[in-house]
């Protein structure tokens, strides 16, 4: 069993799908707290079909997917950041809207391209272990670059995704620092999401934030625990599909899902303190 | 007294919809205005023009520029699911002033402690905001407003939803801190109970007239029956007004 363990790390694709996955993971991980306190989470699964629509598009035009992902995820932020001037029609309208479209489009240009279709192009739940150097090193640019980001605005970016309104009344460039915390959503979803898929991308946005969250009781600690949480599913989930030969992405949020269970079952039956 | 904020000839509201027309009232430093409308008046938007984080569509808002605001969101508004603590809340008001990649010095955290201190809840600095009661939520955001020392406060709608004991409290401290600070106060309320007698100036909204700021001392019970277009009584007890 412990020789069966030692083969995953001999194999090529599995070190660098799971050391891709790991920084994806643990980025979305960090910055699905902000998606948390802002209750932005369908722009966030918004973003990603956007995203998920830029590879199609990409891919049916015959232009860098990467790259088409990310102007589409830059556009959908302009978009979502933008003040909804529109009493008629409320902003969740717009993001179901932009959200449905992005989902139709996106399956009728992967009907239409057969080389999408051959060259095994998921984009619902995407495959780590087909990631290569290039990929990985434009993931770990992006997390740079992210990780200086948030370390130069972390505090603004906190106080604006929890009270942007009080924000402004100070003199803070809220609108700035509010589009910059868009940016660094987007460009992680639009970057990850040729290799990781919608599942995994969201999954790592949402659940791993939650369970911190039911964990922690200070906000300190959830920033830590949200990326551990996300790193432990990620290691036990490529684990688990190279064994039992499942689809990677979604065995990985099945771990995020599990750990969460076990999480608030287990705070659940535990008395509180008085 | 100076004046710090004139609005001349201004309409509110947003792109498709005046909900002000035509407004035109000073605020002078030392006032402390209550705005009293039903929900839906304009009473945030008004505040928001005040503030300047919102301008008018026609005419103009002139704000002292030397102003300093404390602002006092509605308590409702906050997301409580993140356990940020009192301390942690009051500070962010101060990111500005930390500046960027800087960690808050010992001036900022004593000033935290000293607007906690004004509020009386320091013992609470560490609790987290999700697990104060109504009453000391609001202590909390009054402290966070004070913590900039600033010289107007705006407080939005702040006894909502408030129990009657928690109510008085605010309002006693509320009125504490206009008279110990000296600042200007603008306190937004739906129950004209609360404000008649902690202000010293009213602006009545309803979107049916014209709003304009009344006295204290012009203010009686047919000047308020023509405003809410209701037969209103004003009966003093115990040098307090009771409306009914």
């Amino acid at each position: 069993m412990i020789q069966q363990i030692f083969n995953v790390f001999k194999e090529p694709f599995m070190l660098m799908g799971m050391g891709g996955g790991t920084i994806i993971a643990c980025l979305c991980a960090y910055l699905g707290l902000f998606v948390h306190i802002k209750k932005i989470t369908f722009i966030s699964i918004a973003l990603s079909q956007v995203a998920a629509l830029g590879i199609a598009v990409g891919w049916f035009i015959g232009l860098n997917p990467t790259l088409c992902a990310f102007i589409f995820t830059m556009l959908g932020i302009v978009l979502f950041w933008l003040p909804n001037k529109n009493s008629k029609i409320t902003k969740e309208s717009i993001i179901g809207f932009i959200y449905i479209v992005s989902a139709a489009l996106s399956v009728i240009l992967i009907a239409k391209n057969p080389i999408a279709e051959t060259r095994g192009l998921n984009l619902f739940s995407g495959n780590l272990l087909y990631l290569n150097m290039n990929d990985l090193l434009i993931i770990g640019l992006a997390a740079i670059f992210i990780c200086i980001l948030h370390i130069v605005f972390y505090k603004e970016f906190i106080f604006v995704s929890f009270d942007k309104e009080t924000a402004l009344t100070t003199g803070l460039r809220a609108n700035h620092i509010d589009f910059l915390l868009y940016l660094s959503i987007g460009i992680v979803i639009s970057l990850t999401m040729k290799t990781s898929g919608i599942i995994f991308v969201f999954g790592s946005l949402i659940i791993p934030p939650i369970t911190a969250l039911i964990v922690a009781k200070k906000a300190s600690r959830i920033i830590f625990l949200s990326p551990i949480f996300a790193l432990a599913s990620v290691v036990l989930g490529f684990f688990t599909s190279y064994f039992f030969d499942l689809p990677t992405s979604a065995t990985v949020v099945g771990f995020y899902a599990l750990n969460f269970i076990l999480v608030f079952t287990f705070q659940s039956v535990t008395p509180k303190p008085k | 007294m100076r004046k710090i904020i004139e609005f001349k000839s201004a309409d509110l509201g947003y792109r498709n919809k005046i909900i002000l027309k035509d407004l035109n009232l000073n605020i002078l430093e030392g006032d402390f205005l209550g705005i009293i409308g039903p929900n839906g008046a304009g009473k945030t938007t008004l505040l928001k023009n005040i503030m300047g984080i919102l301008k008018p569509q026609h005419g103009h808002v002139l704000q002292d520029p030397k102003i300093r605001f404390g602002y006092c969101m509605q308590r409702q508004k906050i997301n409580i699911s993140f356990p940020f603590t009192v301390f942690e809340i009051v500070m962010m008001i101060r990111t500005k002033s930390i500046g960027y990649f800087k960690r808050p010095s010992t001036i900022d955290m004593q000033k935290v402690s000293k607007a906690l201190d004004i509020v009386s809840i320091r013992d609470l600095a560490n609790t987290p905001f999700q697990d104060l009661s109504g009453g000391q939520k609001q202590r909390a955001l009054l402290a966070r407003a004070l913590c900039l020392e600033p010289d107007f406060l705006i407080l939005d709608e702040p006894t909502i939803d408030l129990d009657i004991k928690a109510k008085k409290e605010v309002l006693e401290l509320i009125s504490h801190i206009h008279k110990t600070k000296k600042v200007t106060i603008v306190l937004v309320s739906h129950e004209i109970q609360e404000v008649v007698n902690l202000a010293n100036k009213f602006l009545f909204l309803d979107n049916t007239y014209n709003p304009e700021i009344i006295q204290k001392k012009e203010l009686d019970q047919s000047k308020l029956s023509e405003l809410f277009k209701t037969k209103i009584k004003l009966i003093d007890i115990e040098n307090k007004k009771v409306v009914l």
